[in-house]
């Protein structure tokens, strides 16, 4: 009795070490499953805002006045400088955030399926080469508006069709034809 | 912006830089490609071939390329016009009315 009893305990501890991992592993591939999934909905969900927020922002830009603009006293290249990035600033402030959080579920998409070993897909794209483009040369359009009178940029902040998103080109063309 | 057609036109190593940087970024997704199958704007912003020494646009090719634009992801159109405002303010004559032409595009919306 005690010898079946051994026996039947012998072979039951060596099913459950065949089978426990077994079952842990499906209960992992399950939660690794439904991990991947959140964090690529949440990447997915941000592109849809930045998209829509983008289009939104994109909407009825319109020139600058060009009488403010031309009393000033700035160089055709300072002016195209200003111009870039005041327009700049306002489209993150029309943005609001949303390329800052699409960033963030990429890459957090990237790190979970880092994790798992698995292709984060597009959300390579966006933790990174897409959201940066070109940031050497924004930076040297902002250190260049620095370099220009602090007065100059106080009246140019001030300027409430600067402070939207605005028609860069439009504004120059009017600027030129002013001229 | 009306469509003006550029008669040789010719890139600066830095405009070229930034040719390299829009076909490297519509590279992944390939949409661009889809959009925009054929033609001298295909020629200069899909694939990797090199660019050669001078090009002329005509105005078809500025409206078909504003319309691959407008079809494309808001945020791909968005670098592809970053990328062109940047070289548009920065570049001079022909070249500055080339990367403004792909800014702006043409009014056909």
């Amino acid at each position: 009795m005690a010898a079946t009893f051994g026996r039947l305990t012998i072979i039951l501890t060596l099913w459950l070490v065949a089978v426990g991992p077994l079952c842990a592993s499906e209960d992992m591939s399950g939660l690794s499953r439904d991990a991947v999934e959140i964090s690529y909905s949440a990447f997915d969900r941000s592109k849809s805002e930045l998209e829509a927020v983008i289009e939104r922002c994109d909407k009825n830009r319109e020139p600058v006045s060009s009488t403010v603009l031309s009393s000033l006293g700035l160089s055709q290249q300072q002016l195209k400088t200003a111009l870039f990035v005041l327009n700049s600033r306002a489209e993150a402030g029309c943005e609001g955030g949303a390329r800052e959080k699409l960033f963030f579920t990429a890459s957090a998409h990237v790190a979970v399926a880092g994790h798992y070993r698995i292709d984060a897909k597009d959300a390579v794209d966006y933790a990174g080469d897409l959201l940066f483009v070109r940031q050497w040369q924004r930076m040297e359009y902002e250190a260049a508006y620095l370099r220009l009178d602090a007065r100059i940029r106080e009246k140019l902040e001030a300027i409430d069709a600067m402070k939207v998103p605005f028609d860069i080109f439009r504004t120059l063309d009017a600027l030129a034809e002013e001229k | 912006m009306a469509c003006i057609p550029i008669n040789n036109v010719q890139f600066s190593p830095q405009s070229r830089d930034a040719i390299d940087d829009i076909r490297r970024r519509m590279e992944a997704g390939r949409v661009l490609s889809i959009l925009l199958p054929a033609g001298v704007m295909a020629t200069i912003f899909v694939g990797n071939k090199p660019l050669i020494a001078n090009y002329n646009i005509t105005q078809t090719d500025f409206v078909t390329f504003t319309r691959a634009m407008s079809s494309l992801p808001a945020i791909q159109r968005k670098v592809i016009r970053d990328i062109a405002a940047m070289q548009a303010l920065s570049r001079t004559g022909k070249e500055s009315q080339f990367w403004q032409g792909v800014y702006d595009g043409c009014d056909i919306r």
